[in-house]
């Protein structure tokens, strides 16, 4: 069967003052229905940008290459109205702040009918029941009164469960969540991941989870794609990734996790900073601040992602060396 | 045992909410501290932990007087600093500083790097001017930074280099303690990692005491040595790193250890989860009682009405639960 | 929403006492402190004896404390004038004739006539040519900085750029004597001045076209500027990227998310800017010979008419702060975080 969710190619850029920034640099990723596929990496490695094509969310100033194939509807080149058409009722998407995620000055209530409302001809009156309902499915207690509610009147927690209602209101096949959980407190943290998990099974979406936190990943995810500077560096099962990561870079993002370190032993830590992608080095993009670099890291081509034992990595390092700092890393992180 | 730095009883701190434009009155007050205990040996790192609105924050900036306390006592090696005013509010301040979340607000943007690691011994007027230079350049390379960042403007930093020339700024004064408000909460992992052990490695060549206020448990245990759980503005449970998380002997502080996501996908599937409900209630109006008690999964009839005192074990163990875990 | 309005009301009351106060203070104890222009010096008219001037002290009162003058001015102000001051202001009139005469706000120095008559004469000009300039300029300059917004950069929002350095460049008199000449003088599209009440809408529409355009486009460059930031401000949200994400179609998203948002801060200039027009236009009123409120302002002033120049000042200030009522009332309307508070 194919994948609900199937990019490839993908290379977004945004026109800027100071010349092109190619925020996502070849990303493939696919998803299958009822399945989660975590995209993790650091501030600026093109995990929301690459959700953000998905959705066509992007600005003007960005230009999308490459394929994007929801079912098997082609999504990169579709025109306006018939995307459109999709968002909100194929694919949907919650995003990280709940606080001004929702319009201040209009009704919890009037914001879910518009949802369904968009898309479908329905009478108010079934909307209306429809946003209650979806509501109730969020675990939002008294949703009729709450209906009425307007977003500055509810917690962060609430007002999360509300965009998650929305979004999963017309029933979409793809749910997008970008870093769905970190601007909310650890408990409440809890509570929107349990909601997810069990709404996936309920609905059977594919989820594609964007975040920077391998908790949140550990915790949620069937597959992980790694991302580094605006390409996929690792893509694997979570499994794998966690017990036999393959990558440099996903050894320091492992190894350098507080959690697993006793006070008085060092963090690993990786050096440096991401480069800028408005100039990215040429080679592997990692290369700079990696502890095995080798010349032929530092030259074009870019090692291409190959797929071994089911772990897809873009290194030049050989077989041995991977499975035996891996392994490394992976014994680092566990407790 | 190392000496005493801080010890701070009973402190309370609100906030005023008004009603009315013209004739302003206090309607209420948020306690958003209310009664915590605290001690500070030199050299040891105390983390206090606990969600937004816990009063963490506001107890931070209490112990470096950027808030003025409504009671109780915060003495300073054995001097209480409630009440100080200038000349020895000053030298509290030059032993005591603090570091900020966000090292990107707390930069004046037009003012060189070197100019804004230096500004507190301006204002302090310590040194001659090349002395202070000297300083200056001895703390940003404390740090990791080099001489030549001095006449560089903040824009041209990456947040973990803000956050570097922010632990430069509270450096330069040679404190005794640094009062740390989330320094790693708004960076990457990997930049992380490194201002961590930045921090570490300060505090075993200096000899710092850190209070380190974090929502993050994991950072939390990195760095401490002692913790305290804080929860509506009271302290639930105090105690040692080992003490607090490998036996938590209050239920929320049970409840935060289970909620954070393990990377560990094995352990993710199988360990056992205590997701708590609902959120956390309004510091305007605490319910009575245990302040818990209306998530709490394990409360009984009398949580609601007894309200239960931080309580010490023979180890040094606090908690305030009427019904605390079995340790 | 009830206690929001009354506390609202009760501020601005005491803004407008602490304004009576004031102006009481400057045209009266201030004004008497350089005796050559004294208000009973003024009133009694060219080259006065000493007498002269004695008598109309008594007769306004002036001779009385400072407080007790207060008194009586702010009794007039709020009951209207006692018949004992009619009495004595205009002995041997007819109680109709009297009225004309006396009024809240006092008599005008200059002509036999009570300020508020004159003030209310003066009034609907005002009116008609602030809300006449109002509507051309919303409707100018709303859908300018909306469009400006939705196209950064492109030839429109270019365009709309240079109007607004034109509009705020050129003096409004300037302005309006430029449209004056081309379109009243030489090819004589419209009147040159004029006021003709609303009752013959045609004709009031046909006088007051050309200087509440000239106003307007003022006002409209201001607008546009607020508008186009407002909007942009407001589609760099989360929520309107939600909105999106929802699959709300572009219109939608711009008119029933961003834009009711935009408009908070818009309504609140709106609301002020409406204000102070009514209180008067002075450029715009004398250029164009309209009567209004600022003509009379400056009519007042040249003549050194004291009570019809604080009659105009205090009548200001009261319409500013009911302008600022109905502002905060709209913004609660709109607003429901203001609402609820």
């Amino acid at each position: 069967m194919a994948p609900l969710l199937s990019v490839s190619g993908l290379h977004t850029t945004f026109r800027t003052d100071d010349g092109p920034v190619g925020a996502v640099d070849g990303v493939s990723l696919s998803v299958d229905a009822g399945k989660v596929l975590g995209v993790v990496g650091e501030s600026g490695c093109g995990k929301s940008a690459t959700s953000l094509s998905i959705m066509g969310l992007l600005p003007r100033t960005a230009t999308v290459e490459g394929s994007i194939r929801l079912g098997d509807r082609e999504l990169v080149g579709m025109p306006d109205d018939q995307l459109r058409a999709l968002r909100g009722a194929e694919m949907a998407m919650i995003f990280q702040d709940p606080m001004t995620s929702l319009d201040p000055v209009i009704r919890v209530g009037a914001q879910l009918e518009e949802a369904v409302r968009i898309h479908r001809d329905v009478p108010k009156q079934e909307a209306r029941e429809m946003a209650m309902k979806g509501l109730a499915s969020v675990g939002i207690p008294s949703p009729e009164e709450r209906l009425r509610s307007y977003p500055f009147e509810m917690s962060g927690g609430m007002r999360q469960r509300v965009m998650i209602a929305m979004a999963l209101i017309n029933r979409p096949r793809l749910l997008i969540a970008d870093e769905p959980t970190t601007a909310l407190d650890v408990t409440t943290q809890a509570q929107i991941l349990d909601l997810i998990r069990d709404l996936r099974t309920e609905v059977d979406a594919a989820v594609l989870l964007i975040t920077h936190d391998l908790g949140v990943v550990a915790e949620m995810c069937d597959e992980v794609a790694v991302m580094y500077a605006g390409r996929i560096v690792e893509r694997a099962s979570v499994d794998d990734l966690f017990a036999r990561p393959q990558h440099p870079y996903t050894w320091g993002l492992l190894t350098s996790l507080p959690g697993r370190h006793r006070a008085g032993e060092r963090l690993h830590q990786i050096p440096g900073t991401p480069p800028s992608l408005l100039n990215p080095p040429p080679g592997c993009r990692f290369a700079p601040r990696c502890d095995f670099v080798m010349d032929s890291c530092r030259a074009d081509p870019a090692p291409a992602l190959s797929t071994h034992d089911g772990t897809a990595v873009a290194c030049h390092l050989d077989a041995a060396t991977r499975a035996r700092e891996g392994a490394r890393a992976a014994r680092d992180d566990a407790p | 045992m190392s000496e005493l730095l801080i010890r701070a009883r009973d402190v309370r701190i609100g906030f005023p909410v008004t009603r009315g434009i013209v004739f302003q009155r206090e309607v209420a007050r948020v306690q958003a501290v209310d009664g915590v205990d605290l001690d500070l040996h030199e050299g040891e790192t105390l983390a206090i932990v606990g969600e937004s609105g816990c009063g963490k924050t506001t107890l931070a900036r209490g112990l470096v007087r950027l808030q003025p306390v409504d009671s109780g006592t915060i003495e300073y090696r054995g001097r209480d600093i409630t009440g100080l005013r200038g000349r020895d509010l000053s030298a509290f301040r030059r032993e005591v500083t603090m570091i900020f979340q966000d090292p990107i607000a707390a930069l004046d943007p037009r003012m060189r790097i070197g100019q804004s690691v230096q500004e507190p011994l301006d204002i302090h007027d310590i040194g001659t001017p090349k002395e202070r230079r000297a300083r200056v350049q001895n703390a940003l390379e404390r740090v990791g930074l080099s001489a030549e960042h001095y006449n560089r403007f903040p824009h041209e930093f990456s947040g973990g280099q803000r956050q570097r020339i922010g632990i430069a700024r509270a450096l330069v004064m040679n404190p005794k303690v640094i009062v740390c408000d989330e320094p790693v909460s708004a960076l990457d992992v990997s930049v992380q990692a490194q201002i961590l052990n930045l921090l570490d490695d300060l505090q075993r060549d200096l000899g710092l005491a850190y209070v380190l206020i974090a929502h993050d448990l994991d950072v939390v245990r990195y760095l401490s040595d002692r913790v305290q759980v804080m929860y509506l503005g009271r302290t639930v449970e105090a105690g040692t790193d080992d003490q607090v998380y490998d036996a938590p002997r209050h239920p929320y502080t049970a409840a935060l250890l289970a909620a954070r996501p393990v990377a560990d996908p094995a352990r993710a599937r199988t360990r056992d989860r205590i997701v708590l409900q609902g959120d956390v209630p309004s510091p305007i109006d605490p319910p009575a009682g245990c302040r818990f008690h209306p998530r709490c999964p394990m409360a009984q009839a009398g949580c609601a009405v007894t309200d239960p005192a931080l309580e010490q074990d023979p180890a040094g163990h606090g908690v305030a639960c009427l019904h605390p875990l079995a340790p | 929403m009830v206690r929001f309005l009354i506390r609202r009301i009760i501020g601005g009351a005491i803004v407008v006492l602490v304004v009576t106060l004031a102006v009481f203070v400057l045209f009266g104890p201030v004004l008497r402190m350089q005796s050559d222009i004294s208000p009973a010096r003024l009133y009694a008219g060219k080259n006065p004896t000493p007498e002269q001037i004695q008598r109309v002290s008594e007769l306004l009162g002036l001779d009385k404390p400072y407080y007790e003058q207060y008194l009586i001015t702010m009794r007039r102000l709020v009951v209207g004038p006692s018949d004992e001051e009619k009495a004595r202001l205009c002995p041997g009139s007819t109680p109709d004739e009297c009225d004309a005469i006396v009024g809240r706000f006092g008599s005008s120095f200059a002509e036999q006539v009570s300020v508020d008559r004159l003030i209310w004469d003066a009034f609907p000009v005002t009116l008609s040519l602030t809300v006449l300039s109002a509507i051309i300029w919303l409707l100018i300059s709303i859908p300018l900085g909306i469009f400006s917004a939705m196209r950064p950069r492109s030839l429109l929002d270019r365009s709309s750029t240079v109007f607004v350095l034109i509009g705020q460049s050129l003096p409004v008199y300037y302005l309006g004597l430029l449209a004056l000449y081309f379109l009243a003088y030489e090819f004589e599209v419209f009147p040159p001045s004029g006021y003709v009440p609303i009752s013959d809408p045609i004709g009031w529409l046909y006088h007051l076209i050309l200087p509440a355009t000239v106003l307007a486009l003022q006002f409209a460059a201001i607008y546009v500027r607020i508008t186009r930031s407002q909007m942009l401000d407001q589609m760099g949200e989360d929520y309107v990227r939600t909105a999106r994400a929802k699959g709300a179609s572009e219109k939608r998203t711009v008119v029933r998310h961003a834009f009711r948002n935009a408009m908070l801060p818009i309504v609140t200039m709106f609301g002020l800017d409406l204000g102070l027009l009514l209180g008067g236009a002075i450029l715009i009123e004398v250029t164009f010979g309209l009567q209004g409120i600022g003509w009379l302002t400056v009519q007042a002033a040249k003549r050194l008419d004291v009570p019809t120049t604080a009659g105009i000042v205090l009548f200001s200030a009261i319409i500013i702060v009911i302008a600022n009522i109905i502002v905060d009332l709209v913004n609660a309307a709109l607003d429901p975080r203001i609402r609820l508070e």
